[in-house]
């Protein structure tokens, strides 16, 4: 009787605005208003640019791309490169030689971008090339703290770059803790802002890391982990690397107070489980996170996972697009090719959705993310093949009974088999819809069905 | 058997006044607004608005409840229709567009009011002049209650409890403005009469209604 009462008050509230509406009379200010916004609208469509004639439009693109060669040419004296200078008294720093940490303070070297490289004590670098909008560092040993400004670049130009002993950090624009112990040749990087990507040491395909991922590696073992810098610890034995206080490997002197660095997030986890390299040999409990498995994430794509999760879908597949939809959806983890499949959904379009759901199923076969792209096929279907959807949902009901989709799969059945109409088939999705969700949102539906749908001879 | 018109919900109660009948001057409609909107002619910017205020002022005033920001809403409703009128596909369809544009911009305008309501929490923080539940002679206790329960649900659990129980518009419909399936807006509903129900109970002007005392 709740239901009815709920309706009652539901009306009660109407009939009473009601009567406040019959007093409120239309806006004569609104009127006028609206009246100029067509008006305007109008105009504004009238002066569009492609009435031009071609002379009003040739001739500031001829001058625009004149200004562009000039300024491409002269840009060595209108765009001059970087300047550093070094420690706390600022003294300017001279392109390749050696500056040293004492074994008690930190040493920065601050760039004339913005970007700031701190060496922690005993560390040892040095700055071999700028440009505009980057430079080359080399970390000889010990630990560094960088924080890249980003920068566009313009074609050969030098861009961020940290060679730490064999392995080489190219940056776009981050904030990261590097360290390298030449005696032990451990290589250690946590990534807390951003993207780098990260090569070297006889590894041929580059490695692409970005916010809350780390690596810890080793040229002498040929050992390399690469997993979320929060699990890091736990796999390697290895404290992150600006805490390494008193880790031979990485510290060569105490470590003062915390920067204050932005706390790590935690990644998502690649789960593919093909493991062919040479961490498999030496760190098994490592393999299913190394990303030679796990091909490269670029830094633009990383951006359209941000862009995703902040719903901008359809900005996010624009940005998906740019970086590859079809490379993001062969080298991207279950839960980011999950995230492609619904972006592209949402965005309107289904076809890439459903390539990238149908790379779920192809590569993370029995996995709980295959299931969850059974049930996103199934919702791309819906609308084009209604065969195909209540192939998927059942297919997603097979493989995952209790998941949390399971009652939406049952009430997408449900409802497919309404429209389908054939009444023997709808009877019997009634019965296994009320066994599996007699209180589910089309049980009273699903008992008319039964009630007045009559059995077939 | 047409087996999905047999399941579809039943109408409510036609005596209860829930939405008037809006007369059209004769001669004009919904299609030629459109054409003259996109034509560019200014009278039709205020023809839009005369033949469908009361409709959008309805539509917000079910979500929102009595507000004083909802002249405001009814403006930016139609400004933004004329500017989006290219994209409107159906002229005929162009009041459940604009029920449509009504319930987005409705649902932005809550969400904006439940996020400055964490800022609250900040030191230093003024608490702005609210638009508070209207008072008028029109509305009772229940209604000014009513809407302060709806003030504590999700967002699209309140605009989806508003168009059904108080706007009395069909599932589908309901569906359809808020841009879910139709087994979604049944789930979204339930929970939201259970909450609306659970919370209605501290509210005596309510239990009256929800427990048999008025109804």
């Amino acid at each position: 009787m709740k239901r009815d009462r709920l309706e009652a008050l539901g009306e009660h509230i109407a009939a009473q605005q009601e009567q406040l509406l019959a007093r409120i009379p239309g806006s004569e200010t609104t009127r006028r208003k609206l009246a100029e916004r067509v008006a305007l609208r109008a105009e504004s469509r009238s002066a569009r640019p492609w009435v031009m004639s071609y002379w009003r439009l040739w001739v500031p693109m001829a001058a625009l791309a004149a200004v562009a060669l000039a300024l491409f040419g002269a840009r060595g004296v209108l765009f001059p490169a970087l300047e550093f200078r070094v420690g706390q008294a600022e003294q300017p720093g001279v392109l390749r030689d050696w500056v040293n940490a004492t074994s008690t303070e930190r040493l920065p070297i601050q760039f004339s971008d913005g970007t700031r490289v701190e060496l922690e004590p005993d560390a040892r670098a040095r700055v071999v090339a700028v440009s505009r909008a980057g430079a080359e560092v080399v970390l000889e040993a010990g630990r560094a703290h960088f924080d890249v400004e980003k920068a566009k670049r313009l074609p050969g130009e030098q861009a961020w770059k940290v060679d730490v002993g064999p392995f080489v950090v190219e940056v776009k624009g981050t904030t990261f803790d590097v360290g390298w112990d030449p005696r032990q040749e451990q290589f250690a990087l946590d990534l807390l802002e951003g993207a780098v990507t990260v090569r070297g040491c006889g590894r041929d395909a580059p490695v692409d890391v970005v916010a809350g991922q780390g690596i810890r590696a080793s040229c002498k073992d040929g050992s390399w982990i690469f997993a979320p810098v929060a699990e890091l610890a736990a796999l390697t034995g290895q404290p992150r690397v600006a805490d390494a206080e008193g880790d031979a490997s990485l510290a060569q002197g105490p470590v003062g107070a915390p920067r204050g660095s932005a706390p790590i997030p935690a990644a998502p986890i690649p789960t593919q489980s093909a493991a062919t390299d040479r961490t498999e040999t030496h760190r098994p409990e490592a393999v299913v996170r190394a990303p030679a498995m796990v091909p490269t994430v670029s830094a633009a794509a990383a951006g359209w996972r941000d862009v995703a999760r902040a719903g901008h879908h359809a900005k996010a597949f624009e940005l998906a697009s740019a970086a590859g939809f079809d490379a993001e959806c062969e080298r991207s983890g279950a839960p980011d090719v999950l995230l492609l499949g619904d972006i592209a959904r949402l965005s309107g379009h289904s076809e890439r959705a459903i390539q990238a759901y149908g790379a779920v199923r192809k590569r993370f076969g029995g996995t709980t993310s295959a299931a969850r792209a059974a049930f996103a096929l199934g919702r791309s279907s819906v609308g084009s093949d209604r065969g195909a959807a209540e192939r998927w949902f059942e297919t997603y009901l097979s493989e995952e009974p209790r998941g949390p989709f399971a009652q939406a799969a049952s009430d997408w059945l449900f409802e497919l088999a309404v429209k389908n109409g054939n009444p023997e088939r709808l009877r019997a999705r009634a019965r296994s819809y009320l066994d599996s969700s007699p209180n589910g949102p089309h049980a009273a539906d699903a008992r008319r069905v039964l009630e007045h749908v009559p059995e077939q001879p | 058997m047409d087996v999905a018109k047999q399941l579809r919900p039943r109408a409510t109660d036609a005596s209860v006044p829930r939405a008037s009948v809006i007369r059209l001057p004769l001669g004009e409609s919904d299609v030629a607004v459109v054409a003259a909107i996109r034509s560019g002619e200014r009278a039709a910017g205020a023809a839009l608005y005369d033949r469908h205020h009361t409709y959008v002022r309805r539509v917000l005033l079910r979500v929102i409840g009595p507000d004083g920001a909802i002249e405001d809403l009814v403006q930016d409703v139609f400004v933004a229709a004329i500017e989006a009128i290219d994209r409107l596909e159906e002229p005929t369809a162009l009041r459940s567009w604009l029920a449509g544009i009504s319930v987005n911009l409705a649902r932005v305008e809550l969400r904006r009011r439940s996020r400055g309501a964490w800022l609250r929490f900040l030191p230093g923080y003024v608490l702005p002049e609210v638009a508070a539940v209207v008072s008028t002679p029109e509305l009772d206790e229940a209604v000014r209650a009513s809407y302060h329960v709806m003030n504590r649900l999700q967002v699209d659990d309140r605009i989806a409890f508003a168009l059904r129980f108080i706007e009395g518009m069909e599932l589908t419909e309901v569906a359809s403005l808020c841009g879910t399936s139709l087994a979604t807006i049944k789930r979204r509903l339930a929970g939201a009469r259970k909450k609306f129900e659970s919370m209605a109970g501290t509210y005596p002007e309510l239990s009256q209604w929800l427990d048999g005392g008025v109804a």
